[in-house]
């Protein structure tokens, strides 16, 4: 299993006061202080279920008791499935506060979706949620196999989208809630090999055109997509499923990836409040070239030309540059002077990255939190859009202490794993 | 692995799970003892004692178990 999402290795492990800083920040709250900047700090760090459920537990009951969250956004997030979410909701809550969000899950009965949607004073209509996650599995689909008939599969699919539609107007019709449309992860193993996916008709052909026709809607009928299709295809649908479960107490998928799932809805949540980040702000020395500039010199630094450490911070290169083309701001800020830190942009054959790619170029010797700073408030955006990339785990430790609403996630130190963080 | 051990594994595994540390293990202990000790905190616990000594339970064994020394006959037998 690769770990990397198993155990989200791009937060920092748990402190080791955790459970005292936890008990500290419930006390405040029952106080009337403000705790939801350390319950944030709490959340952003890679916690197991059990801690999930701990720090769920105090952010329910400061939520419930009306105190302040603040910066936190209250949000009232309701989850419909064919599944048992009960070990979802902790995590939810913790990934909600992660991203900047008081989250409030409403949790009507188990598989009660249907009922929940089209009656008007069911549980869900009643509590007017923001947003109605419509959390079903491949189960939940009226699927029906017709091996290598394609008219009967398509008019299957057809059912499919019908029956989201009603489901959708049934909410549409009792609030104004928006709805979280998932993608279905199919079964791991096929019945005839290659040709569950050539044939019309079989379960992989059917949830295949199932996801891609709820990709098409989503972008017309502004509905929100939530790709588990994609994430459950990252991790590999062998790990994703967990039969046993399933048979045992109906969960979805595997408890491994509760977290990593709780994670993406509380990312996909924290965009609709506007919450995601838009700016990238890049360490460059063994970050986007291998070496110190200041040091190995032009021609010392690793860039691309078939090394593999230059590979490696090509890469992290190609990334910030696909980034910028979907509107994510460019910046860096490096411990160097800013001549010296300029000339690989300027003269480096290899450099993908070029000084017209970055919007605000801190090279100077402040430290890294007074430039992160500095670049917010250049370009007049908060903090918490700010993501901070640097291979030295101190100056990472002291982003995260200084300024907890920037995101710094963990690098390994094999920079060929840099780029997937 | 001794019994000793066990208890003293599944003592901290039930902290953990239950967020209880006046919790004593022995083997008697059952659902009816602990607050919050539902079929989805026993299902947690279950999977935080496999996780915790890096075994497995099939089904069926977990179906039958009655109390703490159950638990504690069934990890012997897989550990």
């Amino acid at each position: 299993m690769n770990s990397l999402y198993g155990e989200l290795q791009w937060l920092p492990r748990a402190p080791r006061d955790f459970a005292e800083r936890l008990k500290a920040a419930g006390g405040a709250s029952a106080a009337n202080d403000s705790s939801g900047r350390e319950l944030q700090a709490l959340a952003n760090h890679a916690l197991d279920l059990n801690c999930l459920m701990k720090l769920a537990k105090v952010i329910e009951k400061a939520r419930a008791s009306g105190a302040d969250l603040h910066p936190l956004v209250p949000f009232r997030l309701a989850v419909l499935s064919n599944a048992t979410v009960d070990l979802l909701t902790p995590a939810l809550l913790a990934g909600g506060a992660r991203h900047g969000i008081a989250l409030e899950v409403v949790e009507p009965s188990y598989d009660q979706v249907a009922q929940e949607a089209l009656t008007p004073d069911s549980k869900v209509n009643s509590s007017k949620p923001d947003t109605v996650l419509f959390a079903l599995d491949f189960r939940a689909l009226p699927l029906r196999l017709s091996l290598g008939d394609a008219e009967t599969a398509a008019a299957t699919v057809e059912g499919v989208m019908g029956y989201f539609q009603a489901l959708r107007s049934g909410i549409k019709a009792n609030s104004s809630a928006l709805c979280i449309f998932q993608t279905f992860a199919p079964p791991a193993e096929t019945l005839f090999g290659s040709l569950d996916r050539a044939l019309p008709g079989t379960m992989r052909f059917l949830i295949d055109a199932v996801n891609r026709s709820l990709a098409e809607n989503a972008l017309q009928s502004g509905d929100v997509l939530l790709d588990v299709a994609g994430l459950a295809e990252t991790v590999g649908l062998a790990d994703w499923h967990n039969t046993r479960l399933w048979n045992i107490a109906k969960f979805p998928f595997s408890d491994q990836f509760v977290p990593l799932y709780a994670d993406h809805v509380a990312r996909t949540v924290a965009a609709i409040r506007g919450k995601n980040r838009k700016v990238l702000i890049l360490d460059l020395d063994n970050t986007v070239w291998g070496g110190v500039i200041g040091d190995d010199g032009l021609e010392g630094i690793k860039i691309g030309q078939g090394d593999a450490t230059g590979e490696s911070h090509l890469a992290v290169q190609r990334m910030a540059l696909d980034l910028r083309q979907c509107g994510i701001v460019l910046a860096v800020s490096s411990k160097n002077s800013d001549k010296i830190a300029r000339a690989p942009f300027e003269k480096h054959p290899e450099m993908l990255l070029k000084l017209d790619h970055i919007a605000v170029f801190q090279a100077n010797w402040n430290d890294k939190a007074t430039n992160i700073q500095a670049i917010a408030d250049e370009l007049n955006l908060g903090l918490d859009a700010m993501v901070f990339l640097d291979d030295n785990p101190v100056e990472r430790g002291l982003v995260r202490q200084l300024l907890p609403q920037v995101a710094v996630p963990e690098l390994p130190e094999e920079p060929a794993y840099m780029r997937a963080r | 692995m001794e019994e000793a051990q066990i208890y003293a594994r599944l003592d901290e595994v039930f902290h953990d799970v239950f967020d209880d540390d006046s919790i004593k293990v022995a083997p008697d202990l059952s659902a009816k003892d602990v607050d919050g000790w539902d079929s989805l905190t026993h299902i947690r616990l279950i999977l935080t004692v496999e996780k915790a000594l890096k075994i497995r339970f099939s089904t069926a064994q977990v179906g039958k178990l009655q109390n703490v020394g159950d638990l504690v006959e069934l990890i012997k037998s897989r550990v």
